[in-house]
């Protein structure tokens, strides 16, 4: 493309600096995305490093004082204590998948979430507007 | 709704049959004719079809799935309307809708290839056999029901009527130069020559697709910032980001394209680009339908998928041979001389987009490479995106700078002090102005920097040219094309400033008592009542939030939560305090259980305001690049913006033979 092969040079250690660049952020800011059964079976990779917990909000064990929640999710085989203190989305509810973002503490058994996000309903679930 | 499935079917026939016919139309005019009348035919069905559909919303017919799906009896009726892309096989519906009306915008001028409609037919036709086999709109229920399932109560809200059909829009006009770069590969023909008015009609629905995709992505974001709990105004989100992938290459192609039309050069790059562009709205359709990745906006459905994995691998393995087969007659004879020329700054813009896109492309697919190659799923959060765009931004907000000054060519002595030396100049004053009142973060230093560089150009430009017209506004509109440009840039840089605030943002959480009053942030905060309201299926509690700064009131909040009967956790609305310097986001979090106090999340978003009013130049200064050029009596619209370009000492005669 070019006359002079030093701009092809240039270009490449364009793309190798952010290369590096990728790799390095990469290194640190990945997660791993687990579901319950995954974290409880794998418990010594995975207490207390940060990861990305997904499974279904347990009916019934939803409790709350102030904005302090705590509350069980199940991926359909375990289930996991997860404690939270903050604003919830408006979609959390029973039954809702989500994704929770913080450590498990092994010794209270404990999920400590800093994050929650729920998947966003594009489908209404009918049996709560009758 | 027997007659909605019949028209579906109809629809698919005549497609088809347009798509043969205008196979043959190369060679044989009478068949090109058919070819066309049956695609004008198909977009009529389509859209009788559309129409039935939004009727059958409208009229409460429970009888059809998908209408009792989305929709129900006491749902306003403009949300009954919006029920047309509530779902999946409403939104292929509308696709495909759009894509017939793009279609028969484009065959119905006068030169327009027959290649070109069977191409776009073959892409309707996909469309119509999903519908057909596997979404159909019109399936009947296959039982009664009084009243149908309605619609998500997050969904109603403005930004539901405008952001889907937008982003739809966006993605579905990309088929259209697409379709007329496959035609020309087709035909095997060689390089356009200058002036030649394809280069118009590529241009112009790319641009009117990058308008489409810029006001859905934009409006994605507002929607996103006051949704409580969807991540702020950009999360990364793998759907967000399918949404921004063919923006991206849609950029860069808008850019070389000016390249190729005035100098011939980077005729395969651009044609790669366009492809690239089209393959990537059918990609973003795969991950946000198929639920490949998981993401925050799950609407999977893995049939579907499989439909768009094979019409991907179909589209690319067919490109993939026309470009290689056509590659040597495409050949331009020349090449980028210097990289410190205007040429050369685009080809810079365009390696650092793609760069962008590819890491984009790895950060949403990671989870799924790692689920193959080691097993475990593997996440990137919103960090990884930003530290790596971050450095991107910044450097694409420099060339958005330098680019457009740059002389063609090569370096001409005494362009710096031409062009760069007033924009150096104010750059280096608002550096010392940032240091002196305390800013350090790197990234937001380099954006306003950025930004103040883009900014001063544009007016230094604005400036030199006036000379050749009687007012700005004649100058602006004589040259749309270039100055609506510019004002796109306008906007980039304003836009970059409210991100630049993004690292300044402030979370606080606090309890606050009835009548109490607490410095928070620089603020004064007091909590004035809290008013409770009963109903039955809820109690709701209104708060009062007064905040002060100093002596000086500056609002009152009212942030609310709504504690229902018959589900465990309350749900919550903010308030926001709307300035142009600092936005207040307060949440109403919980009740103390002596309901005589509150717990409050208080989030201070610095210069966000720029990031939508930066958003409404960029749509602004499309629109303006979008206006037919003004009529001329000599010449063409190329010739006198090269006449500018020579006026500007950027350019001599020679550079454009």
């Amino acid at each position: 493309m070019f006359r002079k092969p030093k701009y092809i040079i240039g270009l490449i250690l364009i793309i190798s600096a952010f290369s590096y660049l990728l790799f390095a952020s990469l290194r640190e800011s990945f997660q791993f995305a687990v579901t319950p059964s995954e974290l409880l079976s794998k418990m010594d990779q995975f207490a207390k490093s940060q990861v990305k917990l997904t499974g279904a909000v347990v009916e019934g064990t939803i409790k709350f004082s102030g904005s302090d929640y705590s509350f069980k999710v199940t991926d359909g085989t375990k289930e996991l204590n997860i404690h939270y203190k903050g604003v919830l989305p408006n979609t959390f509810r029973e039954g809702a998948e989500v994704v929770a973002t913080g450590r498990f503490i092994p010794e209270t058994d404990i999920f400590e979430a800093a994050i929650i996000l729920t998947k966003c309903a594009s489908k209404y679930e009918s049996k709560e507007i009758k | 709704m027997v007659i909605g499935s019949i028209l579906l079917s109809l629809a698919l026939a005549l497609s088809v049959y347009s798509f043969f016919t205008s196979i043959f139309g190369n060679s044989s005019p009478v068949m090109a004719k058919r070819g066309v009348t049956a695609a004008h035919l198909t977009t009529l069905l389509i859209t009788v079809a559309s129409l039935m559909l939004v009727f059958l919303f409208v009229n409460d017919s429970f009888d059809v799935k998908y209408v009792a799906s989305y929709s129900n009896l006491s749902l306003p009726l403009i949300y009954k309307i919006t029920g047309l892309w509530a779902g999946l096989d409403g939104s292929l519906l509308l696709w495909g809708w759009i894509l017939a009306i793009c279609a028969t915008l484009a065959v119905q001028k006068d030169g327009t290839h027959s290649y070109v409609n069977a191409v776009l037919q073959a892409i309707i036709s996909f469309f119509l056999i999903m519908l057909v086999f596997d979404a159909n709109p019109f399936a009947p229920l296959g039982y009664i029901v009084e009243d149908g399932d309605g619609l998500n109560p997050l969904l109603r809200n403005i930004f539901m009527i405008v952001h889907p059909p937008s982003l739809y829009i966006g993605y579905v006009v990309l088929s259209v130069p697409f379709a007329i770069v496959i035609a020309r590969l087709l035909k095997k023909d060689g390089l356009p020559e200058k002036n030649n008015p394809l280069y118009h009609a590529v241009r112009n629905w790319t641009l009117a697709a990058w308008l489409f995709l810029t006001i859905g992505n934009l409006l994605g974001a507002m929607w996103a910032y006051v949704e409580l709990g969807w991540g702020g105004f950009w999360a990364w989100d793998p759907v967000e980001n399918a949404g921004i992938m063919p923006w991206f290459t849609a950029t860069a192609f808008l850019h070389t394209l000016i390249i190729q039309e005035k100098r011939g050069l980077l005729v395969r790059w651009n044609i790669l680009l366009v492809i690239l562009t089209f393959l990537l709205t059918i990609f973003g359709t795969f991950i946000t339908r198929s639920g490949i990745i998981s993401s925050v906006h799950s609407f999977s459905d893995m049939t579907i998928g499989t439909y768009f994995m094979v019409f991907m691998a179909v589209v690319i393995l067919f490109s993939g041979y026309l470009i290689i087969s056509r590659a040597k007659i495409l050949k331009s004879g020349k090449s980028i001389e210097s990289l410190f020329s205007y040429e050369g700054a685009f080809y810079l813009n365009n390696v650092v987009l793609i760069f962008a896109l590819v890491g984009i492309i790895w950060g949403t697919m990671l989870p799924l490479f790692a689920q193959i190659f080691i097993g475990q799923k593997i996440e990137v959060g919103p960090p990884f995106f930003n530290k790596m765009m971050a450095p991107i931004g910044v450097i694409l907000l420099f060339l958005t700078g330098i680019g457009p000054e740059m002389s063609w060519r090569r370096w001409r002595k005494g362009l710096f002090k031409k062009s760069f030396m007033i924009p150096s100049i104010f750059v280096a004053a608002v550096l010392l102005e940032l240091l002196l009142a305390g800013v350090r973060n790197w990234f937001s230093i380099l954006a306003v920097l950025g930004s103040t560089f883009i900014i001063v150009t544009i007016v230094c430009e604005l400036v030199r040219a006036r000379k050749f017209e009687s007012s700005f506004k004649l100058l602006v509109r004589r040259f749309s094309r270039r100055y609506g440009g510019y004002i796109v840039h306008l906007g980039i840089a304003i836009l970059f400033i409210g991100i630049a605030g993004s690292p300044y943002k402030q979370e606080y959480q606090f309890n606050l008592k009835i009548g109490e009053k607490q410095e928070i942030g620089g603020y004064q905060i007091l909590l004035n009542k809290l008013n409770w309201q009963e109903s039955p299926e809820m109690r709701s509690v209104q708060s009062d939030v007064q905040i002060f700064n100093g002596e000086k009131n500056v609002s009152i909040l009212r942030p609310a939560l709504f504690l229902h009967k018959n589900q465990p956790k309350p749900t919550a609305e903010v308030d926001i305090y709307i300035s142009p310097l600092k936005d207040i986001y307060l949440t109403l979090a919980g009740i103390s259980e002596d309901e005589k106090s509150g717990d409050f999340t208080m989030t201070i978003n610095p210069f966000i305001s720029f990031v939508w009013l930066g958003g409404f130049v960029m749509i602004f200064g499309t629109v303006i690049a979008l206006l037919p050029p003004k009529k001329r009596e000599k010449g063409s619209l190329v010739d006198e913006e090269i006449m500018l370009d020579i006026s500007l000492d950027r350019a001599v005669t020679e550079d454009f033979q």
